[in-house]
C-alpha cells in the first residue's frame, strides 16, 4: 500500500524536472550556438571590414607596400579583378593567376549588381587543390575577392572540440561541408542536405532539432550565419546532453524497483513468518486442548507480537494449571474430609438433585 | 556449539523447509525478469552493404565528388521506396586519392566489409590498380566512368556503364577534320591517369591522322606535380598547331585553358571527355568557352526519366549533374536491378547483369555485353554562355 504515494510521488517529481531541464537544454544548447553563430559572424565581419578598406583606397595602400596582406591577419589571400572578373592582381602575387578569367568561381552577376558582400559556394582552389569559398565586394570600377583565413574560425572550432560540449558544423548555401568535426567531410565536399537540421537551416528555419544521425540520437541547434547565409549547427549525442536526467531517470527506476523487491521480499518472508508462528501458536493451542500443559514444545517466536501472545497464552495456561492443582488439593482436602467424617453430608444442586452423598450417610439410608 | 547446530537445524527444517516450493517460485521470477528483457530480440540491422570508390580529395576529386552524389541520392531513393528485396541499403564511400595503393587499400577495406559490390572507381588508372584484387576476391565492380579499353573484352568482374573510347576518338577526330578543318593538332596530356589519356590519345591519333591529320609532338605533365602551366602553354603556342587535344582532368584543364585565354591565344579546344564536369566551367570560366568534346551524356535531353532525376540531383545537392553523376546513378540502378534478379545471391550477379543485358539509362538503352562493357550513345558537345551544348 505505501508503494503506490511512494511511486506516484516520485514519478511526478521526476516528470516535472524532466520537463524543466529539457527546456533548459534547449535554451543552452540554443544560445550556445547564437553565440557562435555570433562569434563565425564578427570574423566574417572582419573579413568584409578588411575588404571594404582595401578597396576603399587600394592603388593608395599598394603603392605603400606591394604585398598588402601582412596587415590584415583575416585575410589568406586576395584577388582584385576587374568587372568583367578578370584577375588583375592577386596578393600572394601570382603571376600564373594575372588575367584569368575568375568570374564563374564567384556569383559575379549578383555582386555587380548588389555590391556585395557575396560568399560564393565551395570549389576546389586550382592552386591549393583544397575546398574554399572567397566573398567578393564590388566597387565601381574593381571586385576584390577575400580568402578567409581559416585559422579564425578554426580556434573556435578547435576550442568548442577541446571542451568536448558538442560538434559544430557550418555548410554553405548549398549544404557542403566547409567545416566539420572530421575534417574529410570538407575535403570530400561533402553535402550535408539530408541531415535534417541541414535541412531546415537550408529552408531557413532556425532552433533546436531532435533527430538521428548515423543511427545515433542527436540533438542540435541550427542558426543561419548572417550575410554568409551558412548554415550552422551546434549539436551532441542526446543521451550526452540529457546525461542528468538519464542518470535521474536511472535512479528512480533502480528506487522504484528496490522498493518493490523489498516489499515482495519483505511480503513473502512475513507471510511465511506468520505462517509459522500461527502453525506454533495452533500446536501450542491443541497440546494444550489435549492436556499437555508443559513448555516442551518450541515457543521462540521470530515476530515481537506473536511472541507476546505466545508468552500471554503461556502464562494463562500456567495460571489455568496452578489453579487446576489448587482446585484438586481443595477437592482431595474436601473428600478426605467427607469420606471419614462422623455424621452424614449430602450435597444437592439448586433444584434439589443430589450431587454428592457421603458415606456416613450412605449408611444411614441403607444404602451400600 | 552443539546448541547452535541443533538451532540450525530446527530453522532449517522448521522454517525454510517449509518454504522452499515458495521460495523455488520466487527465485526463479526474480531470475527470469532480466532474462525478459536480455532475450528481447534485437532488431539485427541486416543492411545490404554497398560501395563507392573514387577519387574525393585533391584537384581531381570532380569525378568522385560527383559520382558519389549521384550513388548517394539513387540509395537515397532506392532506400525510401523500400531498400533492396525489403533490405535497407547503407553505402560505405571510400578515396582513392587517386593513387593506386590506396585505391587498394579501401578496396580490400570495402570487401572485408562485405560489400555486395563496389561502384567505381572513377578514373582508368585506378580501375586497373583494383582489378587484380576484385578478380580474387570474386567481388562485383561496376565503374560509372572508366573507358579504358585496356579493360574490355575480358570476362571478369570488372564492368561498367561507360563506353569505352574507341568508338568516341573515331567520332570525334573525324568530327574535328571533317567538320571543322582543324589539320594540325597539339596533345597534351597528364600521366596521372595514363591508362586512359594514353589510350584515348592512341587511339584518336590513329583515326586522326589515318584521315589526314598530324599531330605534334604531344606535351605531358604529371597532375599530382608542381608545374607551371604558363611555360608550357608558351612553348606550345610557338609551335601554332590548328587546335589543341586536351585530355586532362578538369582542373588542370582549366588551368590550361586560362594560361591560353590570359595570353589572348584564341585556339581550338578540343577535350577528351575526362574533364566534362561543371567544375570545368567554375573555374575556367571563358577561356573554356567553344571547346569540343564527346561524352555519354546530353544536358538536353528531354527523357522523363532523366528530367526528374536532374530535378531531385539539382534539389538535393543544390548543383547541376554531370556526366559522373548520371553514369554513377545509372551504375547503381544496373546493380539494384541485377541484385533483385538474382535474388539476392551476389555470386550471381556478373551474370545476371550479361543476361538481362539491356538496362533502361536515364537517357536511353545501356546495353552491357558479355564482357561487361557497355555500349550507349555518344554526343559530341560544346561549351556555350557556360553550359554543354549537344551539337552532333
Amino acid at each position: 500500500m505505501v508503494i503506490l504515494p511512494i511511486s506516484s510521488l516520485g514519478v511526478f517529481t521526476y516528470y516535472t524536472v524532466k520537463d524543466h531541464h529539457k527546456k533548459e537544454i534547449e535554451k543552452y544548447t540554443s544560445s550556445f550556438a547564437s553565440l557562435l553563430a555570433s562569434q563565425i559572424d564578427l570574423y566574417n565581419t572582419r573579413v568584409i571590414q578588411t575588404l571594404k578598406y582595401i578597396l576603399s583606397d587600394y592603388q593608395e595602400i599598394k603603392s605603400l607596400n606591394r604585398d598588402v596582406l601582412p596587415g590584415f591577419p583575416y585575410l589568406e589571400s586576395l584577388y582584385i579583378l576587374n568587372r568583367e572578373g578578370i584577375v588583375e592582381d592577386t596578393h600572394p602575387y601570382n603571376q600564373e593567376q594575372i588575367g584569368v578569367d575568375f568570374s564563374k568561381r564567384i556569383p559575379l552577376a549578383q555582386c555587380l549588381k548588389e555590391g556585395g558582400p557575396v560568399w560564393s559556394e565551395t570549389f576546389i582552389s586550382t592552386v591549393t587543390g583544397n575546398p574554399t569559398f572567397p566573398v567578393a565586394i564590388a566597387s565601381k570600377d574593381k571586385v576584390i575577392v577575400g580568402f578567409s583565413n581559416l585559422s579564425y574560425f578554426m580556434s573556435t572550432f578547435n576550442l568548442i572540440k577541446a571542451i568536448g560540449v558538442g560538434e559544430l558544423i557550418i555548410t554553405d548555401a548549398k549544404g557542403t561541408a566547409i567545416l566539420h568535426p572530421d575534417p574529410s567531410f570538407v575535403q570530400e565536399r561533402r553535402n550535408l542536405g539530408s541531415l535534417f537540421p541541414i535541412e531546415q537551416g537550408l529552408k531557413g528555419r532556425e532552433g533546436f532539432f531532435k533527430y538521428t544521425n548515423e543511427g545515433k540520437k542527436m540533438v542540435g541547434s541550427v542558426v543561419r550565419i548572417p550575410n554568409a547565409s551558412w548554415v550552422m549547427l551546434f549539436q551532441q549525442p542526446e543521451e550526452k546532453a540529457f546525461a542528468l536526467q538519464k542518470k535521474m531517470e536511472k535512479i528512480l527506476i533502480t528506487s522504484l524497483l528496490i522498493i518493490i523487491v523489498i516489499t515482495i521480499i519483505a511480503g513473502f518472508f512475513g507471510a511465511t513468518r506468520l505462517g509459522y508462528n500461527l502453525k506454533m501458536l495452533l500446536e501450542k493451542i491443541k497440546a494444550l486442548k489435549e492436556g499437555k500443559i508443559d513448555d516442551s514444545l518450541p515457543t521462540r517466536a521470530l515476530s515481537k507480537e506473536i511472541d507476546e501472545v505466545l508468552s500471554h497464552f503461556s502464562e494463562t495456561a500456567e495460571t489455568i494449571r496452578l489453579k487446576e492443582e489448587s482446585l484438586q488439593a481443595e477437592k482431595e482436602r474436601f473428600l478426605a474430609l467427607s469420606e471419614n467424617a462422623p455424621f452424614g453430608m449430602m450435597v444437592t444442586d439448586q433444584d434439589g438433585g443430589i450431587k454428592y452423598i457421603n458415606p456416613k450417610f450412605k449408611n444411614y439410608l441403607g444404602m451400600t | 556449539m552443539t546448541y547452535n547446530i541443533k538451532k540450525m537445524q530446527t530453522l532449517f527444517f522448521n522454517k525454510f523447509l517449509p518454504m522452499y516450493p515458495y521460495l523455488k517460485r520466487f527465485w526463479i521470477t526474480v531470475l527470469l525478469i532480466p532474462l525478459i528483457f536480455l532475450a528481447t530480440p534485437s532488431i539485427a540491422d541486416e543492411a545490404i552493404k554497398i560501395g563507392f570508390v573514387g577519387g574525393l580529395t585533391g584537384k581531381l576529386s570532380d569525378l568522385g565528388t560527383e559520382g558519389r552524389n549521384g550513388v548517394i541520392l539513387a540509395i537515397e531513393e532506392k532506400n525510401a521506396m523500400g531498400g533492396l528485396l525489403g533490405k535497407r541499403i547503407e553505402l560505405l564511400v571510400r578515396d582513392d586519392k587517386q593513387d593506386p595503393n590506396e585505391a587498394l587499400r579501401v578496396d580490400k577495406e570495402l570487401i572485408d566489409q562485405g560489400v555486395i559490390a563496389i561502384i567505381g572507381h572513377m578514373t582508368s588508372a585506378m580501375s586497373i590498380a583494383a582489378k587484380p584484387l576484385i578478380d580474387s576476391n570474386k567481388v562485383l565492380m561496376i565503374s560509372p566512368t572508366t573507358s579504358s579499353p585496356s579493360l574490355s573484352g575480358q570476362r571478369d568482374f570488372f564492368f561498367r556503364v561507360y563506353e569505352t573510347i574507341e568508338g568516341g576518338a573515331r567520332h570525334l577526330s573525324e568530327y574535328i577534320i571533317k567538320k571543322r578543318g582543324l589539320r594540325t593538332l597539339k596533345g597534351v596530356y597528364d600521366l596521372s591517369n595514363r591508362t586512359y589519356t594514353e589510350d584515348f590519345y592512341n587511339y584518336f591519333k590513329s583515326h586522326y591522322q589515318g584521315m589526314g591529320g598530324r599531330m605534334l609532338a604531344p606535351e605531358t605533365f604529371v597532375s599530382t606535380e608542381k608545374k607551371k602551366f604558363s611555360s608550357i602553354v608558351k612553348k606550345i603556342r610557338r609551335e601554332n598547331p590548328d587546335g589543341l587535344f586536351i585530355l586532362a582532368s578538369a582542373s588542370d584543364t582549366a588551368m590550361i585553358c586560362q594560361q591560353i585565354f590570359r595570353l589572348g591565344w584564341k585556339v581550338p579546344l578540343i577535350f577528351s571527355g575526362w574533364n566534362m564536369t561543371e567544375d570545368l566551367i567554375k573555374l575556367g570560366g571563358k577561356s573554356v568557352e567553344g571547346a569540343l568534346s564527346i561524352i555519354t551524356y546530353d544536358p538536353d535531353n528531354q527523357n522523363p526519366l532523366f528530367l526528374g532525376f536532374l530535378k531531385r540531383f539539382s534539389e538535393r545537392f543544390g548543383d547541376k549533374p554531370g556526366f559522373p553523376a548520371l553514369c554513377s546513378y545509372e551504375a547503381a540502378l544496373v546493380l539494384f536491378k541485377a541484385y533483385e534478379k538474382a535474388k539476392g545471391r551476389v555470386e550471381k550477379l556478373p551474370e545476371t547483369i550479361i543476361s538481362i543485358k539491356s538496362f533502361e539509362g536515364l537517357q536511353g538503352e545501356i546495353q552491357i555485353d558479355e564482357y561487361g562493357d557497355a555500349h550507349r550513345p555518344k554526343f559530341i558537345v560544346t561549351i556555350q554562355n557556360g553550359i554543354f551544348k549537344v551539337i552532333q
